[in-house]
């Protein structure tokens, strides 16, 4: 064999590595983590620190839990699946892809009201800030189906505003399209999670109250891999504490950080 | 019956792809006299600049109108403080969007029905002493009808149906932005959106089915016109 083919071959061999379903090195276990998009960054976390732990490798595949849960539910590959709220894990374990059993609430969150970083407005308060704001959209999750909208919307609704914010909304596709528009400065506010107000250095012009039943991420189990059983285990260990708490998010159950 | 939500994405679809061809077309006649009958210099950056929205990818180009005409871009900017208009999460920027990623295909068959003309007529036509104006208007403009009408009809269904740009540039809102594209990728992304999904896409293949048979209609009619 001469050096060319040689390096072709080596260079080829990788995506023939992939065509046949395997990955290119021996690297044993991969966990395939299906995660709610205001969670993509903890989890890129908590699966390397599951890395470390176990030596199984993590593939991280964040969108809004909604979409995710259709794309699993079409029969997308995942192990396990990290919702950001109870209603669209129950519906993928009513389709019997996620085990019933295996559902788990690992962390909470908080809803604010957020400016881009900089920005300030003269008001206190929900009404007086959204008054403020009149002439700006408020970007949140599309409350037809992310969860950041549903949250948004009961929270709304809780303190008799829906109605009137409800025309003004930019719905996004997900936590963390709705959170760049904010970010990025392109919409004045938006309603999103504190931790990913906190992560994007925003400014908070209001912190909703706890919501009631309160914001929840849950895990649950999408394939029979061991290696899931072993994650969720992980999750709700003492490892996965300090993660979970450096992103912003609450532990379940009022445990302190 | 067509529901309440599917009734207001089909007629904003219709607003949207209607307010693109009126304003693009002007444009598009141009655009396409210009590439098949002048010289001059940056005819080919031109050129490329009329076709780029046939290749990139429509999410690049509702990107960059998001830069260029956003509430942070340089002309957004200029037009809402010089004239309080707005594009960024509006219909009007759904339009502006579909006329953009339609521009190209409206113009290729113009530019070829220009070029198709025959300079000679025009030539006898300005001997005979009518203005240029006259000439444009009462020859040019109806010989290359065929090809404006065919560039008109492609240039309209493609606004009419236009995804990538337009989510990006003028988002997904209900009522304002959400076209009959934008209502089923939305049903799409619901656990329980099936239903609504399917629905949606039934009317935008009856009206794709519509469009299709009137434009073949008309330039069945154009054409029994002509050997008439």
């Amino acid at each position: 064999m001469d050096r060319r083919t040689l390096l072709l071959s080596m260079s080829l061999a990788p995506a023939f590595a992939l065509l046949a379903g395997r990955p290119a090195a021996a690297s044993g276990e991969i966990l395939r983590i299906a995660t709610a998009s205001s969670l993509a960054a903890a989890a890129e976390d908590l699966g390397a620190a599951f890395t470390q732990a176990t030596g199984i490798k993590t593939i991280v595949i964040a969108a809004s839990s909604s979409t995710l849960a259709r794309q699993i539910a079409g029969g997308a590959a995942a192990d396990v699946f990290l919702s950001a709220n109870r209603e669209w894990a129950n519906w993928l374990a009513g389709k019997a892809r996620l085990s019933a059993d295996s559902l788990q609430v690992f962390a909470g969150n908080r809803l604010v009201l957020a400016l881009p970083a900089g920005a300030s407005i003269e008001a206190a308060g929900l009404e007086d800030s959204l008054d403020a704001l009149k002439n700006s959209r408020i970007a949140t999750g599309d409350p037809q189906h992310v969860p950041l909208g549903f949250y948004a919307r009961d929270a709304l609704q809780h303190q008799g505003l829906w109605d009137a914010v409800r025309p003004r909304l930019l719905p996004a596709d997900n936590a963390a399209a709705a959170l760049r528009l904010v970010a990025s400065g392109q919409v004045a506010a938006g309603i999103v999670y504190a931790s990913d107000a906190h992560a994007a250095d925003l400014n908070i012009a209001y912190v909703f109250p706890p919501a009631d039943p309160p914001i929840a991420y849950v895990a649950g189990l999408v394939s029979a891999a061991p290696a899931g059983s072993r994650f969720l285990a992980f999750l709700s260990g003492a490892a996965a504490q300090p993660v979970l708490c450096r992103h912003g998010l609450s532990l379940p159950e009022d445990r302190p950080c | 019956m067509l529901s309440a939500e599917a009734l207001s994405a089909l007629s904003l679809s219709v607003k949207v792809a209607a307010l693109a061809m009126a304003i693009a077309l002007p444009l598009a006649l141009f655009a396409g006299y210009a590439l098949a009958r002048w010289r001059f210099p940056g005819k080919g950056l031109v050129t490329v600049l009329v076709y780029l929205p046939l290749v990139l990818p429509p999410v690049v180009t509702g990107y960059l109108l998001l830069i260029i005409f956003g509430p942070n871009g340089a002309i957004g900017r200029w037009l809402e403080q010089g004239f309080g208009l707005v594009l960024a999460f509006r219909w009007t920027g759904a339009a502006l969007a579909a006329g953009v990623m339609a521009f190209p295909l409206l113009v290729r068959p113009i530019a070829l029905a220009f070029a198709a003309v025959d300079k000679r007529l025009e030539d006898a036509a300005g001997t005979l002493g009518a203005k240029p104006v006259t000439v444009f208007v009462t020859l040019t403009l109806p010989l290359a009808g065929p090809g404006i009408f065919a560039g008109v009809a492609l240039g309209f269904a493609k606004a009419l149906g236009e995804f990538g740009a337009t989510i990006t540039f003028a988002a997904n809102i209900p009522g304002e932005t959400r076209t009959l594209a934008l209502a089923v990728h939305t049903a799409l992304q619901r656990p329980d959106g099936d239903v609504l999904a399917i629905g949606l896409s039934l009317v935008a293949l009856s009206v794709g089915a519509l469009a299709v048979g009137l434009s073949e209609f008309a330039a069945a009619r154009i054409r029994r016109g002509r050997n008439a």
